[in-house]
This record gives structure tokens, sequence and C-alpha cells, in this order.
């Protein structure tokens, strides 16, 4: 979307302003008592198809081909495929706001099977691998687009509708960060649409550190003597050694930073000498500060582990979210606890999640908002379908009142 | 076209119809409605996908469709409660033209669908679909609404059957690669031209299907392509990719079964239409064996076999269809090919 398009689409904005302010609060006090079911059920069928599309594709852009299709076929012409992958979708504001509302959703799912995702339906569930957690928020903001098209939805500020791929299958979030670098000065405030989580006000500051260990030792015979050139510890041995030394590290304020071993691998099974392994490691953390030192500390004992032997350690970081900002999102998350009570939910609260703790980075408020609740284990991943329509009416009510909020920013706008 | 090859140049890839928007004008500009059935026995676990999604897309977005209709065979579990929940009309099969009796059999169901029905294209889609699409619905309808020579369309697909570890890639279809190719190259070529002759998905003009008897059992599929063969003729026959079909894999037992009720609908058509002569009663019964403890025991299934003639001969089917149209001015039985 280029200057000129901007600067025309600003003029169209003034002619709106003028002649369809009135419009747009009818619009408003229209969509507070809406009728969302109709919407509901679309989310759902949405979310079923995006689930059973294979992902991550390159650039995942099966499932972002069928967003592109879908915007299409609502008749939203102002969408843009940007060169990171992500969509981009405009509503301009009424009258001559250069700020932007950004509403965005995660796309992809690293753990696609075509049987695991293919969702089930009962009379109060939608269960199938990866609905929740992603495709059920994609589904939901490609169905506020389809209500803003039909309904001329046009507000005081200009909308932004963001697809972008899910740390799932962009763990350095590069698409997210690089649309972040374009347009973070324009955006006055953020809200990312999540499938699950529904009631719960992001308000606690934990940033994470994923990172990857990876060691590698000679190859040798299983009964090599202690003679043999390749002796030492094999690879398994190594991590467990790792891994017993990061477990007896104590952390200071030890409710505030976890380090969670995620994932140890080694091995190829008996009668082999294990001679390659990876250890995916975890930190959380409530202050930054704290965060780089537990980091520190972690890679440093995975070095030393192999001091005076013939393996090799790799570290590899793959991937880094900040702790976020809840003073800079709290006129936003106010806002959100304002719109859950009228919805009669109560709150709980919640840790920053990535994409918005990426938009305080950036110095933008943001706000996540689930659709329904569900629940996620080894064995099961469901959504309760029937807090759906509150949801969805909670995205319609937060975009509006966030887009009817000044100085989100700090004064920008006007 | 030559009758050699009219299904390979009917053959058509579901993605030439995704222009939903356009289909639906086509559909008001030629005045027609379409219905779709869902036959079901105990399909709670995919029926309220299927229905949820296909009226979401092809009758809210796009209304495409004008009705979505279950059909089922009793049931015994949530499927009928959850249909009507997700917004289909749910009809039990044996309450449908109950003078008539009842058999137990898909091909009942879809007889009895083509009274409830009141579309003038008339879609079936089995129930048991993992992977639904729309694209099952559109792709089937498609080709009805631009050619007007097409009468009768049949989906295709890859058919993974599902293992331990997921899925296979091509291993469904074997009743098709087993039993009915060979039986259509030796008999009808023409028809060994359809990748997947029993599929569970097709869609048909109402004045061919209700001049058709339906096989109660497994061999309504092959006993509506040599019906089509004989009386209307190859060129009227079309076939749609729908890429990737995910369902419920049978056991080598039911195939066995299925098989047998095929192979009786088929033989019964080559009788009817003179090609062939049997000098001997066929069997009434399917014969597997079982094992108990060290001795093998014969098991005897009766499949069902009962023709259900053409709706045409049914009275209140010319009742409900033909005296309105013919009391409408203009009205009048529809045009017959």
């Amino acid at each position: 979307m280029g200057k000129p398009g901007l600067f025309l689409r600003r003029i169209g904005g003034i002619v709106r302003w003028i002649f369809g302010r009135g419009k747009a609060r009818r619009l408003l006090r229209e969509l507070r008592k809406a009728d969302v079911g109709i919407y509901v059920n679309r989310i759902v069928s949405d979310a079923v198809l995006l689930n059973q599309i294979p992902s991550p594709s390159d650039g995942e852009r099966l499932r972002m081909d069928f967003i592109m299709g879908r915007l299409a076929d609502f008749g939203i012409s102002n969408v843009e495929f940007d060169e990171w992958g992500n969509i981009l979708v405009l509503f301009p504001a009424f009258g001559t706001r250069r700020d932007f509302l950004l509403v965005a959703a995660e796309v992809g799912d690293s753990d696609y099977s075509p049987l695991g995702s293919a969702v089930h339906l009962s009379d109060e569930r939608a269960s199938g691998q990866g609905f929740g957690e992603t495709s059920l928020g994609a589904a939901a903001l490609l169905v506020f687009a389809e209500y803003a098209q039909a309904t001329g939805f046009h507000l005081d500020k200009n909308l932004l509708l963001v697809f972008t791929r899910s740390s799932s299958v962009d763990e350095k979030e590069e698409g997210y960060r690089h649309f972040l670098e374009i347009w973070g000065d324009r955006i006055s405030g953020g809200i990312v649409v999540r499938g699950t989580g529904f009631g719960v006000v992001e308000s606690r500051q934990v940033g994470s550190c994923r990172l990857s260990i990876t060691v590698r030792t000679p190859e040798r015979e299983l009964l090599a003597g202690p003679d043999s050139a390749a002796s030492g510890p094999s690879a398994a041995a190594l991590l467990g050694s790792i891994a017993f030394q990061i477990g007896g590290v104590s952390w200071e304020a030890k409710e505030a930073a976890t380090v969670n071993i995620a994932r140890m691998e080694s091995g190829v099974g008996y009668g082999h000498w294990p001679t390659e392994g990876t250890m995916d490691i975890e930190i959380l953390a409530e202050e930054e500060r704290m965060l780089a030192t537990i980091k520190n500390v972690v890679s440093g004992t995975a070095s030393r582990a192999a001091a005076g032997s013939a393996a090799t350690v790799e570290i590899a970081l793959r991937s880094q979210h900040s702790v976020g900002d809840s003073m800079k999102n709290a006129p936003l998350t106010d806002a959100l606890r304002a719109i859950l009570a009228a919805l009669k939910v109560k709150p709980e609260i919640g840790i920053i999640s990535e994409k918005v703790a990426m938009l305080n980075d950036f110095g933008v408020p943001g706000v996540a908002l689930g659709m329904t609740s569900g629940k996620k284990t080894a064995d099961d991943e469901y959504v309760e379908l029937k807090q759906l329509g509150a949801g969805f009416r909670q995205l319609l009510l937060a975009v509006e009142r966030c887009a009817t909020m000044r100085d989100l920013k700090g004064g920008e706008g006007r | 076209m030559s009758d050699n090859e009219s299904i390979l140049q009917h053959t058509f890839h579901s993605s030439e119809f995704r222009d939903k928007k356009a289909l639906v004008e086509l559909k008001e500009k030629k005045g027609l409605r379409i219905s779709l059935a869902f036959p079901t026995l105990n399909e709670e676990a995919t029926i309220a996908k299927e229905v949820l999604v296909l009226k979401t897309e092809l009758m809210d977005r796009f209304p495409l469709l004008d009705e979505i209709v279950v059909i089922d065979s009793g049931s015994g579990d949530k499927t009928r409660e959850i249909a009507t929940q997700f917004g289909a009309k749910v009809y039990v099969s044996s309450e449908v033209l109950d003078r008539y009796g009842n058999f137990r059999g898909k091909g009942e169901n879809l007889w009895k669908s083509l009274f409830v029905l009141g579309g003038d294209i008339i879609v079936w889609i089995d129930a048991d679909i993992v992977n639904i699409d729309p694209k099952f619905l559109y792709g089937l309808v498609g080709p009805l609404l631009l050619h007007d020579d097409i009468g009768y369309v049949k989906a295709f697909y890859k058919r993974p059957i599902r293992s331990p570890s997921g899925l296979t890639p091509g291993g469904g279809g074997r009743v098709t690669e087993i039993l009915v190719r060979p039986l259509f190259s030796l008999l009808y070529p023409e028809l060994a031209q359809l990748v997947q002759p029993l599929s569970g998905e097709y869609a048909g003009r109402r004045e061919i299907l209700e001049q058709l008897p339906f096989s109660v059992g497994y061999g309504v599929e092959v006993g509506h392509l040599v019906d089509i063969y004989h009386r209307f003729g190859p060129t009227i026959l079309a076939q749609v990719d729908m890429d990737l079909r995910i369902h419920r894999n049978q056991s080598i037992e039911a195939l066995s079964r299925m098989s047998f009720g095929i192979l009786s609908t088929f033989i019964d058509r080559l009788e009817r239409y003179g090609e062939t002569r049997m000098l001997k009663e066929l069997g009434k019964h399917h014969i597997a064996l079982t094992e108990e403890g060290e001795r093998e025991e014969l098991v005897l299934t009766e499949i069902a076999t009962t023709e259900r003639p053409p709706m045409l001969t049914i009275d209140e089917y010319m009742k409900k269809f033909y005296q309105r149209r013919a009391e409408k001015p203009g009205g009048g039985p529809a045009q017959k090919r």
C-alpha cells in the first residue's frame, strides 16, 4: 500500500467523515446488540477449513492463500500480501486520522497432521490439533473482516487487519517483526485475536527465551575401552549431565523465573553409541535482566559440559521475546476488563503473549483477546463452542472501544 | 462426442467451479433449486461438521443450496439430534413412504430422499468425510449448472487408508479396483473411465434420477451407472476431482459383504438388459468364515438386494411433484430426456 494509495484513501476518509458519521454511530449502537449467531457459525466453519489445510508450508502460503481467497469472496479489495508473508487488510477511517488500529491473528501450526488436525464437532465442543491455538483466532479475524465489509464498518481510526505466521511456524517471528518495522510508527494500538483464552487479561510481564543445545561426540563401538581414541561420554550422557547441572542451579526469586527442559532427544536405539543429541530449553522470567542472566548461565553451563572431551556443543537461540510492558498496555487492558464486565465474564490475569510483547518492543500498546475457553493436553485439545458468541461480541466491542481511545501511544493521532 | 471417451472428456477438477458467486447467479438464471441429502447411520462423529460447513458456506454465505436434509436409517447414537442442532432437516427413513415398507441400506435412504427433497438437482454426500470441504458440493453441482448435456456427476479423489502410523496414500478404493473396474472393463468399458464409480458423493438432475430404480443396499451406485448407460447413454456422465477424501475405512469382511451386494446388482442388470442369462439361481446369503477356537465356522449374512422402483411409478411422488406443477399455469411434468 504505497503513499499515493494512502493519500487517496485519506481523501475518501474525509468524504466518509462528512457524510458517514451518523451512520457510524448508528452502526456502533447496533453492534452492541447485534445477533452474532450467524458469525459464530462462520467462525467455526472457517476454522474447520483452515485447520485441515497442511501446515507449515513455504511461507505458510497454503493457509494464507485460503485467507486471500476468502477476502476476495467477501469483496474486500484493500488487501496486500507483503514480502514477508503477512496479509494486510485496510479499512480506512472516517475523517483524516493518520494512525492505525491493528487487529492481528496468527496463522499456521507446526504440529499439523491430516488426521489429528481434522476437527471433530460435537454439540458442545470442537476438538482437533491446532484448532483453538491458531485456526480459531485467524477465522475470527476473517469473519470480523467479513462483518466489517458487509456492514460498512468504518471507525475514527484506520483499521489494519493483519494475518501473520504463528510463532509455531515462524519461531523467530521474522514476518511479524518486519511488518512492525515498517508499520510500527503508524500503529497507535494493537489487538491480537486468539482462539482460546477468553476472559484472560494479559497483564503479567513474563519474557521467554528458547535455546537448542546440540551435542556431538565421535563415533565409537559400544565396548571400546578407555584407551580408545573416541573415549568419553556419549551425547546422551552429556545432555543428561547438562540437564542435571542446570537443575542444580538455584535462581534468585524462584517465583519470578523458571528454566524448563522442554525436550531432550538422543540416540537411535540399543546397540548404538549415541553420537548426537539435542535438548530444548525454555527460560521464563519476569524481568529482562533476569532473562538475560539465566540465558548466559545456561549457555555457559552447556558449553563447559564438553570441556576436556572430544565432544562439541552448539547452542542456538531459537526464539526470544521480551517481557512486555503492562503499564503501556494498561489503557487497553482496562478497556478489556470493562468489556468483560459488560459481558458478565470474570477476568483472569494472564501472561503477556509474544505478539503483544513485540508490539510493546515497538512502543505500541497491545492487548490479546481469546474467542473462547479451551483445554490442551498431550492427548486432547478442545474448545467450548458456547462462549464463541460472547467472544466475537467482545472483539467487536474492543475494536470499537480502542478506535475511539485517544492518546493510546502518547498523543499521536490526528 | 464419442461414447468411447465421453467420460474422460467430461472429467473436471473441482477448482474449475470455485467461483461460487457465478454458480449462484447461474442457478438463479436457470430457475433451479438444489438439494443436498446425507444418508446416515451412526455418524455422530462427522455429521455436525459436514452440515455446519456446507450450510454456512453454501446456504448462508453463497445461497447455492436450497436445503440440507439428513435421512437416517435409525441411528442409535446422537446423529439426528446433532444434525438438527447444526441446521439440517432430519427425516427417519422408515417414516417416509412407509406404506411401501422399509429396508435398511444406503440405497433405501437415497430413494426416499428423492421424495422428501424439493430440488431440481439432487446431491448426495456420504456423512463420514473427515476433511469435508465446500468443493465436495460445488464441484458436483458446477458441471450440471454449466453443461446442459450433463445429467449425472460423480466425485473422485485420492483415498488414503488409515493405518496405525497415520495415512497410507492410495490404499483406498479396494472394491473398485478388485471387483468393479474388472467387471466394467469386461462389459461396459466406457464406465471403466470412472475413477471412483463407487464414490458416495454424486449429483444428478431429478428428471433422470426419478426414472432410475434404486437398489436398497450396496449396489445402488453400480445400478445407477448401468441403468444410465442403457437409458441415457454414457455421454450424460461426468466426474470431478476433489483431490483428497479422508474417511472411515471398512474392514475386509465388510468389503466382502459390499462386493456381494454390488455383484448381485451387476448380475441383475446384465440379465435385465439381456446381456447374459443365468442358468442357476443366485445365492441369497453372503458366506464368511470365522475362527471359533480351532474350528472355522460359517457366517451367513443376508445382504439387501431389493430394488426400489423408479420414483415416477410412486403415486405419492407423482402427486407431490407433478400434480402440483400441472395445476400451476404453464406447469406440467418436467421434460424428459
